[in-house]
């Protein structure tokens, strides 16, 4: 990590300790599917790491419950986030690691689209573009140092 | 003259008649003599001689002169000649400690001019590399630049920073102790004098290197340095100057979480020393960028060791500021303005770092607390967004805190505190009353603002000297208000949590306020309209009843309320309900293990221990339901859900009884449920020609079941409680012959639990032998081996009653038990005989199956174990493992398919019952079973196979590693479905699903990368199809499992 922080002093927003899925009891029936929603993929995505500081992309606010967009019948999600300043340069890297994540945890029948939130980031097109090239994603995969930035910052989501 | 030079000229070095020598020569120049230059000329052909050695020699003379000789007989103009002598024989390397020691001498004249001395430390800098010579010339180049920065300061000036940047070369590597106490005085010497700014973090590193200090002076030290000294030198290099700070602090910090002791010590007093002089400034980002909360921690322990330590130090002069209240004023001054925007980062570890501050001392806190509680009281009043207000009122619930860590607890009694010194939050604890009161109150629709506002009434109460009568009142009010009434859990929980805490200190209030609030809301007569609601109120008289002290108003509430529902008729679920879980609380409170060890010495009158409420528990209900089951009313009170809890009750309570009162209760007990004694009882109603027999099979259920209650009361006994005069195998014999007769599960286990328990308790192996050959256990022999199609009913009653035979006596190992166990193993295969009748065959194998988990399982009640003071030896569980064993290993190979599930279940049985060391050792014999259990349809073995597995995993994983791979295909067949299933394939139902994945998930934490990484493509594409599985519970695990296999992946 640089010495200069790009934000160092960020908006810690309190999050609730549990999760807030209330529990219904068709959750325990074998015989009711349950559809994947926005609630689920954002459990998934809540806990990752910020690069820069040891608090969550929820506790920053990157991650919202209502940014995220669920369609099982064409299989298809988008993910859009906010980076806590609008010439952050960590957008990338973090989108890369919900994108990582994502691929890890959620049935390859599943398009992911991931954006940064409308207006958010001075160079938005570009970086919702760098996050939406499957070649690109997976070069940046191939850098063995990134991957390793990438693999902590998800540590704390797997864990949880 | 002459001759003295000559002389000493050939003396040896260190000879007596060189010193004489030497001697001669000073006094000859110092008395007159012989002037200076007279001496330089003499000693020429010396200076200049071809051997390196003689020249040394020759300018020691000069030298040694010089230091002994007054400065008038050596003249100003002999010193001019001199320097530039002296600065052009530097190359002269054998010479160079004479001509060093001599330069020192001149210095020391006073006689220097000002360019020369600045050519001295340009030549030294430039031609010696100090590092190399021995310890007595790196001293001498000390001692010059020591003199140069104290008498020559305008020569060391015109070097600018260049002086500093060649110093630390010069520093470099020193390691003597003599020369580290100058080198230190003179690099403090230069932050104080020179610019070094461009130099600090060289300067830092050739200082701080030396941190910490672990000098131990050499036994035969003669020159008395000590660790000490050097510590302290070190240390005002090191908190000289504020330009230090950024490379100090992170260090310093990361050497307060060192082991050793004194290093740790060292690094707080430096700190403490640095503090003043680096300034809050230099304190704040270590605090704030720190990128763990160990760091942060330390930080913080810093911050309250800095201000503790500098509260001690006292103040010179009353016009001076101590050092406590500069360094606080900065603290204060520098992150005030954080709680401008409360919710940033910032703005909590402001108020922590402060708060760390104020809890150091009373002075501190007065400081802090003036200083800082104002302007965010006022920052409360502008703000009205909730979200802030919530930061804030935190931060101050974090400054009642650390008044509470000052002034001490409302639970600490006055005697142990001194009440000279004032809370200083004791002046703005109107306002801060009213925030909370206005956070707690449920018209703020923000969660956490209320929670914030509880914590801080909950840190009002237990701060002394705060809150008044009233206002103590008041405050209950809101926290009981908030428990009744407040729609979110954890606010709830942290009322209680508040109540629970204050409880402790004063439990006369929460009595006389909290009881009554929470018992208005549990109704009377009727069930309650909304359950969960009921749940919650009973959750928080639980937590409160347990907090001693109050568990009899407690248990007296449940039990009123118990009784206007119990004798209901006509009830509904929400009644049943609402019954049961009065009854488990009451359960709970008695079970509460504070209150069972030391009872009534919390309590407000001794007598309201538990042993005191007997009477009053186990009395009444035994009226009651004994009423209700002779009059054959289907009321609540005797329905079997409520029965079975009241039986864990009057266990519960039997237990607390000593053996006198044990013995009066079972007596009666036994007159009643057996002998029909019904009368002992006062208050009990029937009608003459109805007999209460709740033992005999002929009897109606509504009696029968009342035998839970019974066996409570015998099971609970302790071993010197006598059965009276009865005869006790006979008495044993007729509860076996019952339990035999009986067709009801309930009262089979009843009986069969009390005969087990009693014989358990027998007095000595002997006597249990000698049971043991009476004509009803050999009966139940026959029965056993019976395999006819007429004795399957009873070959299956016999094996039940014997395996709680059998449990009494492995549990206090004697043999007989597993003669008993032997002859039921031997059953595990009956499926195979029993051609005739397969399906009586089977029942018989489960039996005996189910045989082996009664015997090694614990009993949730309590009865047969050490709980309930049955005899129980050590390691039995172990013993049986091994017992059973080869059996089952050796039966499960030669069994059929169909009976290999009854070795199967038992095993289950074992595994579930056993500590997983002893599985681990028999692991290769047993594997094949586990693995052959993952692959049959049954889901309660898997279960019971993934859940050891998943503890195998935890304690010893090398014991599973060689067989990983085995392991894998079969986890990723449940998980996953098999490869190429059909679609409408049946799977395995979803908590085997859950469990083949948690384990599936261990693996990257406890395997070695090298026995995982074959299966890496497998699992992570099998676990592809788990991801998508219909239930999200499942797909939550899968997630899990297949990113941790990424990770373990990622650290090739």
């Amino acid at each position: 990590m640089t010495d200069k922080l790009l934000n160092a002093n960020p908006v810690v927003y309190d999050v609730g300790t549990i999760s807030n899925r209330a529990r219904r009891p068709e959750d325990e029936d074998e015989s009711v599917a349950d559809p994947f929603d926005a609630e689920e993929i954002f459990d998934l995505i809540r806990h990752i790491n910020d690069p820069e500081h040891p608090l969550t992309l929820e506790q920053l606010n990157v991650t919202q419950p209502e940014l995220v967009a669920v369609d099982n019948d064409s299989s298809h999600v988008l993910v859009q986030f906010t980076p806590t300043i609008p010439h952050c340069s960590m957008a990338t890297l973090i989108g890369l690691c919900i994108r990582v994540r994502l691929l890890r945890s959620l049935p390859d029948r599943f398009k992911v689209d991931i954006r940064v939130s409308e207006g958010s980031h001075q160079s938005e097109h570009a970086v919702n573009k760098q996050l939406n090239d499957k070649e690109r994603v997976a070069a940046a995969l191939e850098n063995s140092h990134l991957l390793e930035v990438v693999n902590q910052c998800l540590l704390t989501a797997v864990e949880k | 003259m002459i001759v003295a030079v000559d002389s000493y000229l050939r003396a040896r070095d260190g000879s007596q008649e060189a010193a004489a020598a030497l001697n001669d020569i000073v006094a000859a120049v110092s008395q007159g003599h012989t002037s200076f230059l007279g001496l330089v000329e003499q000693l020429g052909p010396q200076l200049t001689h071809s051997d390196p050695f003689a020249r040394a020699k020759g300018v020691g003379v000069l030298s040694s002169v010089l230091l002994q000789c007054p400065p008038e007989r050596i003249g100003q103009n002999a010193v001019n000649v001199l320097v530039k002598f002296y600065i052009e024989r530097l190359q002269d390397q054998p010479s160079v400690g004479e001509l060093l020691k001599g330069l020192h001498a001149i210095l020391k004249l006073d006689l220097v001019t000002s360019p020369d001395a600045e050519q001295v430390a340009r030549s030294i800098f430039a031609e010696l590399n100090v590092q190399t010579y021995q310890q007595t010339v790196r001293h001498a180049a000390f001692e010059i630049f020591d003199l140069l920065m104290r008498k020559q300061l305008p020569a060391v000036r015109k070097f600018g920073p260049s002086f500093v940047s060649d110093y630390v070369q010069v520093m470099d590597g020193e390691k003597d102790p003599r020369n580290l106490l100058l080198a230190f005085r003179t690099v403090k010497l230069i932050i104080g004098t020179l610019d070094y700014s461009n130099h600090a973090e060289d300067l830092f590193g050739i200082v701080f290197c030396y941190f910490p200090i672990t000098f131990r002076p050499p036994p035969d030290d003669v020159y008395g340095i000590t660790a000490e000294d050097l510590k302290l030198a070190l240390r005002e290099c090191i908190s000289a100057t504020p330009l230090f700070a950024k490379y100090a602090m992170p260090l310093l910090i990361e050497k307060l979480a060192s082991i050793s002791g004194s290093a740790k010590r060292d690094a707080m007093e430096t700190l403490t020393a640095c503090a003043p002089v680096y300034g809050a400034d230099a304190l704040l980002p270590h605090i704030f960028k720190t990128a763990d909360d160990n760091n942060i921690a330390a930080a913080l322990a810093s911050v309250n060791a800095i201000t503790l330590a500098l509260s001690s130090a006292t103040v010179s002069s009353s016009s001076v500021k101590s050092p406590l209240e500069t360094f606080l004023e900065l603290a204060v001054k520098d992150s005030i303005h954080n709680f401008k925007d409360p919710e940033l980062k910032y703005g909590k570890l402001t108020g922590k770092m402060l708060v760390a501050a104020a809890s150091a001392c009373d002075p501190a806190c007065h400081h802090v607390v003036n200083a800082v509680v104002p302007p965010i009281l006022e920052q409360c009043r502008m703000q009205n967004l909730p979200t802030r207000q919530k930061h804030l009122l935190e931060i101050l619930v974090d400054f009642l805190k650390a008044g509470q860590d000052v002034y001490g607890l409302t639970s600490v009694s006055a005697m142990d505190l001194d009440d000279d010194f004032l809370n200083p939050i004791l002046s703005y604890k109107d306002r801060l009353f009213e925030l909370y009161i206005a956070a707690t109150a449920a018209a703020s629709e923000y969660m956490p603002l209320r929670r914030t506002g509880i914590r801080g009434l909950a840190a009002l109460l237990m701060s002394r000297q705060l809150l008044a009568g009233q206002e103590v009142e008041m405050a209950i009010n809101q926290l009981n208000q908030a428990i009744v009434t407040d729609p979110d859990p954890e606010v709830r929980n942290e009322a209680i949590q508040a109540l629970v805490t204050f409880a402790t200190a004063k439990p006369e209030v929460v009595l006389a306020t909290t009881f009554p609030a929470l018992f208005h809301e549990l109704p009377e007569g009727a069930g309650p309209q909304d359950a969960t609601h009921v749940a919650g109120i009973l959750k928080a008289i639980l937590a409160l009843s347990a907090t001693g002290g109050l568990h009899t108003r407690g248990l007296q509430g449940l039990l009123q309320r118990l009784d206007s529902v119990g004798l209901v008729t006509m009830f509904g679920g929400s009644e049943l309900q609402y019954a049961e879980t009065l009854s488990k609380t009451i359960l709970e409170i008695i079970d509460e293990p504070s209150l069972a060890t030391a009872p009534g010495a919390a309590a407000i009158d001794s007598q309201d221990a538990i042993p005191g409420l007997a009477e009053s528990i186990i009395q009444p209900v035994l009226v009651k339901t004994i009423s209700a089951s002779l009059s054959e009313q289907a009321v609540l009170l005797i329905q079997p859900r409520i029965l079975c809890v009241w039986a864990r009750i009057l266990g519960s309570v039997m237990r607390v009884l000593d053996a006198t009162q044990q013995q009066s209760l079972l007596e009666s007990v036994i007159a009643i449920f057996v002998n029909d004694e019904v009368e002992r009882l006062p208050g009990v109603t029937r009608s003459p020609q109805v007999s209460f027999a709740p033992l005999e099979s002929s009897t109606p259920e509504s009696q029968t079941r009342l035998s839970v209650l019974f066996a409570a009361i015998v099971c609970n006994c302790r071993p010197n409680v006598s059965f009276g005069t009865q005869d006790l195998p006979a008495f044993v014999d007729a509860l076996i012959v019952r339990a035999l007769r009986s067709t009801d599960a309930a009262l089979a286990e009843s009986l069969a639990k009390c005969a087990a328990s009693i014989i358990n308790k027998m007095k000595d192996d002997a006597q249990i032998s000698a049971y043991m050959q009476r004509d009803i256990i050999t009966s139940l022999h026959t029965a056993i081996r019976d395999d006819s199609p007429s004795g399957h009913s009873l070959r299956r009653k016999s094996i039940y009653i014997c395996s709680w035979i059998a449990r009494a006596l492995i549990i206090r190992s004697h043999p007989a038990g597993y003669q008993i166990t032997t002859e039921v193993l031997r059953l595990l295969d009956s499926g195979e005989q029993g051609t005739t009748l397969p399906q009586a065959g089977m029942l018989c194998s489960k039996a005996a199956a189910d045989a082996v988990g009664i015997i090694i399982h614990a009993p949730e009640d309590g009865s047969l174990t050490r709980k309930s003071f049955a005899n129980v030896k050590l390691l039995h569980p172990q013993r049986f493992f091994g017992h059973c064993v080869p059996f089952l290993v050796q039966g499960f190979q030669h069994a059929s398919l169909v009976t290999k599930n009854a070795y199967l279940l038992a095993l289950s049985h074992l595994l579930k019952n056993v500590p997983k060391a002893v599985v681990s050792n028999t692991l290769t014999d047993l594997f094949p079973l586990l693995l052959f259990s993952l692959s049959i349809p049954d889901p309660g073995l898997k279960l019971a196979t993934l859940e050891t597995l998943q503890a195998l995993l935890v304690d010893s994983p090398p014991a599973i590693a060689p067989r990983v791979s085995s392991l894998i295909y079969a986890l990723l067949n449940m998980a996953a479905g098999p490869v190429g299933a059909a679609a409408g394939t049946e799977r395995d139902p979803m908590n085997v699903r859950i469990a083949a994945l948690k384990v599936l998930g261990d693996f990257p934490k406890k395997f070695e990368y090298a026995h995982l990484f074959p299966h890496k493509v497998t699992v992570l594409s099998r676990l592809n199809v788990a991801l998508d599985d219909p239930k999200r519970a499942v797909r939550k695990e899968a997630s899990s499992a297949r990113n941790r296999w990424y990770l373990l992946l990622a650290r090739s």
